[in-house]
């Protein structure tokens, strides 16, 4: 009897264990069903957001998307906040990544999620550029929606280029438009078709004409330590062909970013229905640096080394950062000569595009005047800034007050 | 003697200024920075803010005079909180000094960095550079201080002091050399009077406000007797 009653203790010892382990295990997952996270995903997809994929963890949710819906990233935080909080009130730890063609730019850690007002002027972001390339996690615990793959964005860039200076009239040399189709094919991996349909050309009386100024693919990569790098290759700009690729580390705890840019480059031409080309003879290497001090939204950047004409020296720029626009002024020296000058940049959306599509088509975001006091080819950069300067424009929409 | 009966005047002011105490802000002068008719002020345009401008200088007192009036097209940015950098195209109408080219016309950048802000009792204190790039014929470094008061019935009262050297040799003319100053009385909210010494003759002007600080009318008599002004406008970038 006693052996029967010592085996019946161990056996309800043993259920009893496993039934507050079920217990305690069910509980700590049952905090965010499955439901949620689906609710969660199909909600920020609803608002046009792209690449939208949300996992979680004990008390903690993280959702990575694509924003090209808000002009100011903070607005999509905003929105993305409130619509991981109508879902699960009691959400602990939001962890929002945000991506470009599906390749992750930062890191954002919300401790309280709940306060959503005040949410970009608090101490609460914590933005980590050390992020991981792919969300942790097995693929069927994790909600994906609005896949932009495939999907084709055009961009019309209009131009002007005049000759200012000792003339009674300013005379209009150029004016074009430029449509650039691009198509998402993959983490990354982007191609470009470029045409440029030039309108007037007073200077050089050329009169109408299409050129073809872009054809080629390029692809982006991240690291954790090599924060980015990216390469193109075919007809990059103009009557250039070639590879081109820039890298770039960044640290924005500290605001300091530094890279390098490499490019092999020949020039390929249509004329009389025939392509001219001439070989790869031109290389471009330059040493970058960005400095994004922590107070007045500026972005001080400088580049060392030899310029796509062939010419070594050193280039400067400083650029602050106002609500709707950016200023800029540059030096540059090298070896052909110097140049100064300044850069405005308008914003000319107050969205960053339309809601997903098969085809797209807008303004560029932003719409650039430069001015030099002098002309010269000193200082030229050539470099596929695409993802580096995306990130320094998602921290300006990001960061202003 | 007209220069220390000036110099007296601003020195009583100074006095009272201690006593009745007052910040102040800044608007645009004929030459595309902030100051009065023609001298700058220790004080700048805000920070984020653009001005758009046109200032007439008569022909008399012209780079180009007595033959040529002078126009200047400016856009003044408030460009950090210390730092405002203006752009100036000069043009002199009728000149054509560059042949079949047109129009004589100069660019002119000009920049003003405050080293102290105005307090309640502490002036505001500037360096500034005029025409500091290419073939400079509007240069001159100067630095000036410039307070503002209360006194009893005017809105406000501000005085400015300073004084402007020739640094850079290479210019081919120079806007201002040795001690300036100038007053500036708002008597309402949106009209004031400027009386000012700017090293070569005394001016004096009006300045109207009438949507407080977005545009800005000035109407002034160079050496007391020769008619110029401008207007501006500004805007938050």
């Amino acid at each position: 009897m006693e052996e029967t009653s010592k085996k019946s203790y161990v056996l309800q010892l043993i259920m009893f264990i496993t039934a507050f382990l079920l217990v305690w295990y069910t509980c700590a997952y049952a905090e965010i069903p499955t439901t949620s996270v689906d609710e969660i995903a199909k909600a920020i997809a609803s608002c046009g957001f792209e690449n939208v994929r949300v996992q979680t963890s004990t008390n903690t949710v993280i959702i990575e998307y694509e924003n090209r819906i808000y002009l100011r990233e903070r607005d999509a935080i905003k929105v993305i906040v409130n619509k991981a909080t109508n879902v699960i009130p009691r959400i602990e730890k939001l962890v929002l990544i945000s991506k470009r063609d599906n390749v992750p730019l930062f890191q954002i850690v919300l401790t309280n999620p709940k306060i959503t007002e005040p949410i970009i002027d608090s101490d609460q972001i914590i933005m980590d550029p050390d992020i991981p390339h792919n969300m942790a996690g097995s693929e069927s615990t994790v909600k994906k929606y609005n896949s932009s793959v495939g999907k084709i964005d055009a961009i019309i860039h209009p131009g002007v280029a005049a000759v200012l200076g000792h003339f009674e009239d300013p005379l209009i040399s150029q004016f074009s438009i430029s449509p650039d189709f691009s198509i998402f094919w993959g983490k990354g991996i982007r191609s470009n078709v470029q045409l440029r349909f030039l309108l007037q050309d007073e200077l050089e009386n050329k009169g109408r004409r299409v050129e073809l100024d872009k054809l080629c693919l390029s692809y982006t990569y991240r690291h954790s330590a090599l924060t980015f790098m990216n390469v193109g290759v075919g007809l990059l700009e103009g009557d250039r062909y070639g590879v081109a690729s820039e890298a770039f580390l960044y640290k924005w705890k500290s605001g300091i970013g530094i890279g390098g840019t490499a490019a092999w480059l020949g020039n390929a031409y249509f004329q009389d229905g025939k392509l001219y080309y001439t070989k790869l003879w031109k290389t471009i290497g330059l040493l970058n640096f960005r400095y994004k001090p922590p107070f007045w939204n500026l972005l001080l950047t400088a580049r060392l080394g030899r310029f796509l004409y062939k010419d070594y020296g050193a280039s400067m720029e400083i650029t602050r950062f106002f609500h709707n626009t950016s200023l800029s002024a540059f030096v540059a020296k090298t070896d052909h000569g110097s140049t100064v000058g300044f850069q405005l940049q308008l914003l000319t959306y107050p969205r960053r595009n339309l809601k997903p599509s098969w085809v797209r088509v807008k303004l560029p975001d932003v719409f650039n005047i430069e001015y030099r006091y002098n002309q010269t080819d000193a200082a030229t950069v050539f470099s596929p800034e695409y993802y580096t300067d995306y990130v320094t424009d998602t921290l300006w929409f990001m960061n202003l007050k | 003697m007209k220069v220390n009966w000036f110099f007296s005047i601003c020195s009583i002011l100074i006095i009272v200024a201690v006593v009745f105490p007052q910040t102040s802000s800044a608007a645009m002068s004929l030459t595309g920075s902030t100051g009065l008719v023609n001298i700058p002020t220790a004080y700048i345009i805000p920070d984020g803010k653009i001005a758009f401008g046109y200032g007439y200088t008569n022909k008399e007192y012209s780079l180009r005079g007595p033959k040529y009036a002078q126009v200047a097209y400016y856009a003044t940015v408030g460009y950090l909180p210390f730092l405002e950098v203006s752009l100036i195209v000069a043009t002199f109408p009728g000149c054509m000094d560059l042949g079949n080219y047109g129009t004589d016309k100069d660019r002119v950048s000009n920049a003003k960095l405050r080293a102290l802000n105005e307090s309640r009792y502490t002036p505001s204190v500037l360096f500034g550079l005029n025409d500091f790039i290419g073939n400079s014929h509007f240069n001159s470094e100067y630095v000036v201080i410039s307070k503002s008061f209360q006194p009893p019935i005017v809105d406000s009262l501000g005085i400015h002091l300073g004084y402007a050297t020739n640094l850079i040799k290479k210019a081919t003319h120079y806007s201002m050399s040795g001690m300036f100053g100038g007053v500036e009385i708002h008597l309402c909210k949106f009209l004031a009077v400027m009386g000012e010494y700017d090293t070569k003759k005394y001016n004096a002007g009006l300045r109207i406000t009438p949507f407080g600080d977005k545009i800005s009318i000035d109407i002034d008599a160079l050496d007391m007797r020769r008619v110029s002004g401008g207007v501006s406008f500004s805007l938050g970038l």
